[in-house]
């Protein structure tokens, strides 16, 4: 592995790249379409507060990871957002912006923030030296 | 609220979570082994303080996220209250699963809620409003058998002004649904954790808080030899060298979550415990001794909890005799309990990992405070128990005889007349209410109520400041 640039850049990919899959798949399971082109701006920063939602230290000994996706946190998450998002009808890209605040407030501040706020720290970090966009 | 320095607490249980000994594979292991189906235990938590509800949830996720990848059922935890469910749902968002709820960002805590009416906070409005107190009782005891099947409350947290939760105790030998399991073969231990906050126990309004007290224990129709209920101070401790606060939150997240891995067997005492363990087994003595006190109900206790600041394995036998006398000290805080009154002290010292010099030194130590604290205390026992996931701790249960307590408050409070009449009352008006069609099983609940009263407007009487 490269250096400390390289595999955070790596690390970070695995976990988007993680909770891509568990998305899609899950969408599909129940009939959910993601318009991805119309709502990009709003997928995307939905689709960041879920995965910061479900971030959580690795165990000992897991080598190469600093964090893991806490999966079950994470499928309730997409529970509740197919959820909501298969009764928006036409409405879903305004939808999508609400679920977003409300996972952010409700979700990330008042409960994850508090229950691993040190894997949160990190993801920080992991992010600000992904090279993303 | 959150507090800031209970935030401070979230980030070392956090950073905590990262040292794992070996023993917490073995724990893991023991989890999804005997981890029963329907999960470790039911907590009820019966309080009206949604602050107080919602931080427990939030503690006892910060415990349980280390175990979200555990194949075992999760934690089960029904909230029982006023507004509950509207409230809560406002706060954190609320995942329905058929019957129960999982609250967003936790894992390993499935949630029920039961709501139930307004409470007055005083025993004779409660029965001159709710007449129906008996079907409210019934009421919950339906909706949690609904929810949770063959499932009993294995701990339950109770509100100490609210009557209407502790009517529920008082009539659970009368419920139709065995909620308790007092019914069952061999019933288990009911934990019932009642913190005094916000009330205390010196002043007159802690009447029917005493009553309940006195009631659950004296009265063999009213609550059940298997039900312990200890007091917890509602003192707010922050000390500079123990980065976790000793508050009621904390306290109580981190017994309830040790209680079930104790009962379920997942957590074993390490090495041989000293002394009687008091608190599961070899209760038989203690029941039998607190028998001839008149205690034909629950057992009554109180509970303190220090944490221990250093690193464990360096710890020596001059600091652990020091923080088994802080954690003796954090019971009896305000709570005014006479040494010749107390009958048992239990020490349970939680630790991260299993060195033998630590656990023996320990329990040597605890053992040598305890006898030296109170002389004559008849039962005393001391058990080490290791789990990587909370924060170190000496636990501490001192069990007293609640008729003489009750003695000592009665002659420091001033009581007027008026408002021992006026439950008497109100207890007439429900027996009274008991004539109707379909009511006749709670008789007997009422006849046991009055008795109770009686006895206890006697003990005020007789022992009231100026009689």
């Amino acid at each position: 592995m490269a250096g400390g640039q390289a595999s955070s850049r790596d690390e970070y990919r695995r976990l988007r790249n993680h909770v891509e899959r568990v998305l899609f798949t899950k969408a599909a399971e129940m009939g959910v379409s993601i318009p991805l082109e119309e709502a990009s701006d709003a997928i995307s920063r939905l689709f960041m507060v879920v995965i910061k939602c479900s971030i959580t230290g690795a165990r000992r000994g897991e080598q190469g990871k600093s964090l893991r996706i806490n999966t079950e946190v994470l499928d309730d998450i997409f529970d509740y957002v197919l959820h909501r998002l298969k009764d928006a009808g036409e409405d879903i890209i305004s939808q999508i912006k609400k679920l977003a605040e409300e996972l952010e407030e409700k979700v990330l501040n008042r409960c994850r923030a508090l229950l691993v706020p040190k894997a949160l720290e990190t993801f920080g970090a992991l992010e600000g030296g992904s090279d993303r966009p | 609220m959150i507090t800031r320095s209970l935030k401070e607490s979230f980030v070392k249980l956090s950073a905590m979570r990262k040292v794992r000994p070996a023993e917490e594979e073995v724990l893991r292991e023991r989890l999804e082994d005997r981890t029963p189906v329907g999960g470790l235990g039911v907590i009820t938590i019966m309080h009206d303080d949604i602050d107080l509800v919602q931080e427990i949830l939030l503690v006892l996720g910060a415990i349980t996220e280390a175990l979200w990848d555990v194949d075992c059922p999760p934690i089960q935890s029904c909230l029982v209250g006023e507004d509950i469910v509207r409230e809560l749902g406002r706060r954190l968002c609320l995942l329905p699963k058929g019957r129960k709820y999982k609250v967003l960002g936790i894992a390993k805590n499935e949630i029920s809620l039961i709501e139930t009416p307004y409470s007055e906070r005083h025993y004779h409005l409660v029965f001159e409003k709710t007449p129906d107190v008996f079907s409210v009782a019934d009421d919950i005891s339906d909706g949690f058998q609904k929810v949770y099947g063959g499932s009993r409350i294995s701990e339950l947290v109770l509100s100490p002004e609210n009557p209407l939760f502790h009517i529920l105790v008082m009539l659970s030998p009368y419920l139709e649904r065995d909620i308790f399991g007092l019914r069952a073969h061999r019933p288990e231990v009911v934990r019932v954790y009642l913190p005094l906050w916000p009330i205390g126990l010196s002043s007159s309004i802690s009447r029917d808080l005493m009553f309940s007290l006195y009631a659950m224990t004296n009265s063999k129709d009213l609550s059940h030899t298997n039900f312990d209920i200890y007091l917890l101070s509602p003192a707010y401790v922050r000390e500079a060298d123990v980065p976790v606060d000793n508050d009621l939150t904390m306290t109580l997240a981190s017994c309830l979550f040790t209680d079930l891995l104790e009962k379920s067997g997942v957590v074993e005492p390490a090495k041989e415990p000293a002394g009687e363990q008091l608190s599961l087994h070899d209760r038989d003595a203690l029941r039998e001794r607190l028998g001839e006190e008149g205690v034909e109900g629950a057992s009554l206790a109180i509970l303190g909890v220090k944490y221990i600041p250093d690193d464990v394995k360096r710890m020596r036998g001059g600091i652990i005799s020091q923080l088994s006398g802080e954690s003796i000290s954090r019971a009896r805080e305000d709570m005014r309990i006479d040494e010749k009154h107390v009958i048992g002290l239990e020490q349970a010292w939680i630790l991260p990992s299993e060195d033998d010099r630590v656990v023996r030194e320990c329990i040597n130590q605890s053992l040598s405070v305890m006898s030296k604290c109170y002389h004559d205390a008849e039962f005393l026992g001391v058990r080490v128990l290791v789990i990587p996931w909370l924060w170190p701790m000496a636990l501490t249960r001192i069990w007293f005889k609640p008729y003489d307590f009750m003695l000592s408050w009665a002659k420091s409070v001033r009581i007027s007349p008026y408002v021992l009449k006026e439950v008497r009352g109100a207890l007439d008006g429900l027996r009274h209410s008991l004539d109707r069609p379909g009511r006749a099983r709670w008789r007997e609940a009422a006849e046991a109520l009055t008795w109770a009263w009686d006895r206890f407007e006697e003990l005020v009487k007789s022992e009231g400041p100026g009689s």
